[in-house]
Formats: structure tokens, C-alpha cells, sequence
């Protein structure tokens, strides 16, 4: 099936009426946690997986694709009229929005942005619609050597570009990792570090590990610290439509975004953030209007909101291609492909083109869902902020507690939950990031599948994972990564954390 | 704010994590190692463990070595930190609680709790907690089909 093909396919899929509820479903509970503090999109998408299992694989992945770029989008809105951002990856949105804003251009720059946004995800899903189907089919000639280097190289990369020191994003990789060796192991059924502990033979989840990570941790800082109710600005529809100036200096930094937030989805890392920052600063390197930039300047906000739509949308290639996950939400959509039965990795196209071509496409129409809906009803998200803090904590603790229980019905995910909430608490104090944990728990085992797979059919010869063009050209980016970085942050301050 | 710098508590963390390192490696050593071409499960634990333990070092270097600016750890003092830690034991509880007394009611008292320590006022406190564990038990149990504990209590109860 080709590219074009496969997108009909997938738009027959996708418009199927559940697929669509799937879609709206997930798209507008995405802009609502994207708006609301306290609950970013990792730990939304979390919470969501134990119900999609009550669905079929295309229609639950559907709905937690939507509630990604649901929260993309609904993430910038606050960052732009309150300077809250919603979630990571706006908050360099925030510098240039919110400063608009308080120009009285507040309804103007949210429209450029829904634009950008939907531009940025639009022309990436052209280039995953191109890129995923042909790199799946070079990975079905990958042996274990292949996809140890892209797994063992990849956990590498994302320990160097997650932000924070090398050191501390090495050692949440590495304890994530750990954690992934915890249960009965798959190919002799031995136990490891499961000490007596029955319900431990299934491992530790990634629910309960994500959802505690992300959603407690937040909870605790949000208890902490803000109890005081935002003040809310209210954008009426007619102040929806920027000037003609403002939509020609809004399309050379759209293109400019499409074009990082692409390439950043295709690496591991926490795409989203890391690629809406880098969109920033190509804003403040180029554009014409860099003077302007970090004062209100269309490109501030044009730019890094229109690459975190494009990374979220192609940092599905690795997923869908090679059944690799890069990112923390990408490891839940694997998670719920394998409970559900389905097999992640390069056959995917073939065994299931209708999960594969129907999610790419309900992207498309997940996001002319959102520029429809989200502009007229941006009064309706703000006012989400409205819900005070004394209601918002408990639903959220008990919502976070029925989605860890509820995946293996086990008492020990709801402790596994409260650990990694003390955890990310400590780890967002000390500046050390939490999504190198997340990829390495998942990761992990792939690792060491591939490891022992390896050995064993090069009867324990270690140059074999060296052999060919591909495992040697893939460890060579992986440790010039690593290496260049080092050198470039030498005598540096340490870079901000990048958890989205 | 205390006094506690971003300096001690990577440190804390790479002290932790080399105690973690220690005891997961020494724990591994007591699974099957295998050989070269036959791999056994002990094999990957005995990698992660030093590379684990190695990167703690680091990060206890850094404490060490990091030039103390006074860039304070943000951690909680005062009121804040007694809601923190409030809320951290009423969801404890929460779960001890659980499998004897059921979610519905489990949930109730962690709500009840929680919304009286942020807002005050016994009487709202409860009426608001009943009401969200029964939304939420409406939601999921009712709607969604998705099992949780009833409880000894709950059974006793029939509910």
C-alpha cells in the first residue's frame, strides 16, 4: 500500500463514528488538561490508558494521540494570556505571547498559534505519511545487532539531550533500566528481585510509574505552592483575527517550526519541549524581526507552538516503524499496542494498517477538530481555571489511583504510584529529569533482548554488534552526541530540564 | 524556604542511588550468569548495576564538585510543607485503607480530608468529599466497568 493509499485507508478508519468520538474525545479532555495545572499531558495520557482498553487498539490510540496535541494546544492558551503554560513544551510560548497579550493582542496571537499549530502538524504528517512506511520497510532487514544499537544508542542520546546534567539524566535512564528488570524474565522465566513478592513477577507497571511521576509529583508541587486563583482575561471572538502583517510575519516562522519540530520528533528525547526551544532560537538567530523577539514578537510564539505540533506528529515514525518509543507518551502508546495483543515494530504496517494508517490520519482530522473548536471556545478553557485547588487535588488523587489500580487490578501498583510520586517530587527538585526514567523502563528490556539475542547467535562474539553499515553509522551519532555535548557544555550552566 | 541547596540534594540523590546500585548489583549476583553464546538472566543485571553505581558517582561528584551558588532546593517549609506532607499520609492511608473498608468509602474519608485541609470547614468538607468519590465511583465502576475494591466492609455492607 502506498503512501497515498494508505492515507485514504486511513481516512475511512478514522472517520468511522467511534474512531471520530475517539478523536473528539481525546482532542478536547487534551485542550482541558493542557489548560489546567497540575496534570500535563504524560500523566494525562496515563491516566487515559486503563479505559482505552475497554475499546479496540485503533480507536484507544486514536483518543490518546488526541489527547497529546489536545494538550499541545490547550498548553499554549494559558502560557499566552496568563503567562501559565499549561504544559513544558509552551513555555517559551509564554515569553512572547504573554507580553503580546498584555499589547492587547491576545486574541490575535492565540489564532496565529491554532493556526501554526494545525500548519506544523499538517505538513509533518505529509512527511510521516512518506517517511514511516519506507523506514519500516529498511528495519524489517534489521537484526539484533540493528535494534540494539538504536535502543542501547538511543537511551545514550536521550541521557545527553534530556536536559539537566548528563549525570543525572544517566542515572534516571539507568534506574529506569533497573526498575525494567524487575519480574519473571521472558526467555528462562527465572525471577529477578521480585523477593517473594507474587504480585512483582509482572514487573513494575508503567502506569502506576508514569501516572506517580508525573501526575502525584505535580499534585504535591501544585498543593505546595499555588493555592492563589489566576487572574482570568477574558478575548472576545470579533479580536479573533489578527492584521494582515501579522499573518505575513507569521508564515516564515510556521515553515521554520514544521521543519525542527520535525526533525526533533525523529530523535530520541522529550521532542515537544526540546524542539519548541530550539524553534526559539533559530527565531532569535533569523528571523527578520529578532530585535523584537523575547519583547512580543509574532515569531516568539509562531514558531516554538507550530514545532511542538510537528514533533508530536512525526516523533510517531520511530513508534509506528520500529516499534521504538522515544518519548514518555510514546511508551504508553506502545504499552497499550502490547496489552491489547498488538505486536509494535516494522511488521506493524502489514499486520495492522488499519491502526497504523487509521492513527495518522485521525491526526489530520484530530487537528481541524481543534482549529475549529478551540478559538471559538477559548473562553470556556480559561475558565477551566476557575476550578479551585481544593476540588482540583482529590479528583486528581483519586482519578490517579483508579488508573493505577485499574490496569493489572493490583494493590501493589497503587504503592508503586505513591513511590514514584516521592520520586519525581525529589527528582523535579534536584533538577534531574524524569523522562530518561520513563524510556528506560520500557526500553530497558527491549536492550537486553536484543543484547541476548545477539550473543547467542554470534555465539558470544561482542564485534558482531558491530558489524554491517547500520549498527556502527547509529553508535557513531549516538557517542558523538554524547562526546559533542560534553565538549559544548564545558564551563557551562547546566540546561534547564526537558520532561515533556 | 530552608536553607538546603541544589549542592546537598544531588548529592543526596547520588548517595541513594549508589546504596541502590550496591544492593540491586550485589542482589543480581545470585542469578544465573550463563555463558557467551547462551546468555543467562543474571547477565544485563550485572551491566546495569556498575553503570548505575557509576553514574551516582557522578552525580555525588557534582554535589562535590558543584560551585555552591546558594540556588536554593525549593523545598517546602513551614505550611507548606505540613499540607505536602498531609496530603502525602491521607493518601497512604488511603491505600492501607482500601482493601478493608472498599474504594467508595476509602475514597470519601481521602477526599473529605484533603478538601478540608485546603479549604476548611468540617461539614462542606464532607459533603464535597462524599460527592466526589460517588461521582468518580458513578464514572468508572458504573459507566466504565472498571473493577475496584469493595472491601471487607463493603461486602459486609453489601455494597
Amino acid at each position: 500500500m502506498g503512501a497515498l493509499e494508505g492515507l485514504i485507508f486511513g481516512l475511512s478508519v478514522a472517520v468511522q463514528p467511534q474512531n471520530l468520538m475517539a478523536a473528539l474525545a481525546g482532542a478536547l479532555a487534551g485542550t482541558a488538561i493542557g489548560v489546567l495545572p497540575g496534570l500535563g499531558p504524560v500523566a494525562g495520557v496515563a491516566l487515559v490508558l486503563p479505559l482505552t482498553f475497554a475499546f479496540d487498539p485503533t480507536t484507544g490510540l486514536i483518543m490518546m494521540a488526541g489527547i497529546f496535541y489536545g494538550s499541545m494546544y490547550g498548553g499554549s492558551t494559558t502560557a499566552i494570556l496568563m503567562n501559565i503554560p499549561g504544559e513544558s513544551a509552551s513555555v517559551v510560548t509564554a515569553i512572547d505571547g504573554y507580553k503580546l497579550t498584555k499589547k492587547g493582542r491576545a486574541g490575535a496571537v492565540l489564532a496565529i498559534v491554532a493556526v501554526g499549530s494545525f500548519v506544523g502538524a499538517t505538513l509533518a504528517i505529509v512527511g510521516v505519511l512518506v517517511a514511516a512506511p519506507v523506514l519500516a520497510s529498511v528495519a524489517l532487514l534489521f537484526g539484533p545487532a540493528e535494534f540494539f544499537a538504536l535502543t542501547a544508542g538511543g537511551l545514550l542520546v536521550l541521557s545527553r539531550i534530556s536536559g539537566g546534567s548528563f549525570a543525572a539524566a544517566g542515572f534516571s535512564c539507568l534506574l529506569g533500566v533497573a526498575l525494567g528488570t524487575v519480574g519473571q524474565e521472558a526467555v528462562t522465566g527465572q525471577n529477578r528481585y521480585t523477593f517473594g513478592v507474587l504480585e512483582l513477577t509482572e514487573g513494575i507497571g508503567l502506569v502506576p510509574v508514569v501516572v506517580g511521576l508525573y501526575g502525584i509529583a505535580e499534585i504535591l508541587n501544585l498543593v505546595e505552592t499555588s493555592l492563589r486563583r489566576p487572574e482570568l482575561v477574558k478575548v472576545r471572538f470579533r479580536e479573533l483575527f489578527p492584521r494582515r502583517d501579522e499573518w505575513a510575519r507569521a508564515v516564515p516562522p510556521w515553515l521554520r517550526g514544521t521543519g525542527v519540530g520535525f526533525f526533533f520528533g525523529l530523535i530520541p528525547g522529550p521532542a515537544a519541549t526540546l524542539s519548541s526551544f530550539a524553534s526559539y532560537r533559530l527565531e532569535q538567530a533569523v528571523s527578520r524581526h529578532r530585535a523584537e523577539i523575547g519583547h512580543g514578537a509574532i515569531e516568539g510564539a509562531a514558531g516554538p507552538e507550530t514545532a511542538n505540533n510537528a514533533a508530536a506528529t512525526s516523533a510517531l515514525v520511530p513508534l509506528l516503524s520500529l516499534g521504538l518509543p522515544f518519548t514518555p507518551i510514546g511508551a504508553l502508546m506502545i504499552s497499550a499496542m502490547m496489552v491489547q495483543g498488538v505486536q509494535p515494530g516494522p511488521l506493524l504496517v502489514q499486520q495492522h494498517p488499519d491502526i497504523f494508517w487509521g492513527l495518522i490520519a485521525s491526526l489530520y482530522i484530530g487537528n481541524v477538530m481543534l482549529l475549529v473548536l478551540n478559538l471559538p471556545l477559548v473562553g470556556v478553557w480559561v475558565s477551566l481555571l476557575r476550578i479551585p485547588v481544593w476540588f482540583f487535588v482529590p479528583m486528581l488523587l483519586i482519578v490517579a489511583s483508579i488508573g493505577a489500580y485499574s490496569v493489572h487490578n493490583s494493590m501493589l501498583d497503587l504503592w508503586v504510584l505513591l513511590g514514584a510520586g516521592l520520586v519525581g517530587y525529589a527528582f523535579n527538585k534536584c533538577r534531574v529529569p524524569l523522562a530518561p526514567l520513563v524510556v528506560g523502563l520500557i526500553l530497558g528490556p527491549e536492550v537486553e533482548k536484543h543484547l541476548r539475542e545477539g550473543l547467542f547467535l554470534s555465539q558470544g562474539d561482542p564485534f558482531y554488534f558491530l558489524e554491517g553499515p547500520i549498527a556502527p553509522a547509529v553508535w557513531g551519532v549516538a557517542l558523538l552526541v554524547a562526546v559533542v555535548g560534553a565538549l559544548r557544555r564545558r564551563g557551562r550552566p547546566e540546561p534547564a530540564v526537558a520532561d515533556g | 524556604m530552608t536553607a538546603l541547596t541544589q549542592r546537598t540534594g544531588r548529592a543526596a540523590i547520588g548517595l541513594l542511588g549508589l546504596l541502590l546500585a550496591a544492593g540491586y548489583t550485589a542482589a543480581g549476583l545470585g542469578l544465573p550468569l550463563g555463558s557467551a553464546d547462551m546468555p543467562g538472566p543474571g547477565l544485563f543485571p550485572l551491566v546495569v548495576g556498575p553503570l548505575l553505581a557509576l553514574v551516582a558517582l557522578g552525580l555525588l561528584r557534582e554535589g562535590w564538585a558543584m560551585r555552591d551558588d546558594g540556588t536554593p532546593l525549593d523545598l517546602p517549609a513551614g505550611e507548606e510543607a505540613r499540607r505536602v506532607v498531609l496530603v502525602l499520609a491521607a493518601l497512604t492511608l488511603h491505600f492501607v485503607a482500601m482493601p478493608w473498608i472498599g474504594h467508595l468509602i476509602s475514597a470519601s474519608l481521602l477526599a473529605t480530608a484533603v478538601i478540608r485541609l485546603l479549604r476548611g470547614g468540617w461539614a462542606a468538607s464532607a459533603v464535597a468529599g462524599v460527592a466526589l468519590a460517588v461521582a468518580a465511583q458513578f464514572l468508572f465502576v458504573r459507566l466504565l466497568q472498571v473493577p475496584l475494591p469493595r472491601g471487607e466492609l463493603g461486602y459486609w455492607l453489601g455494597m
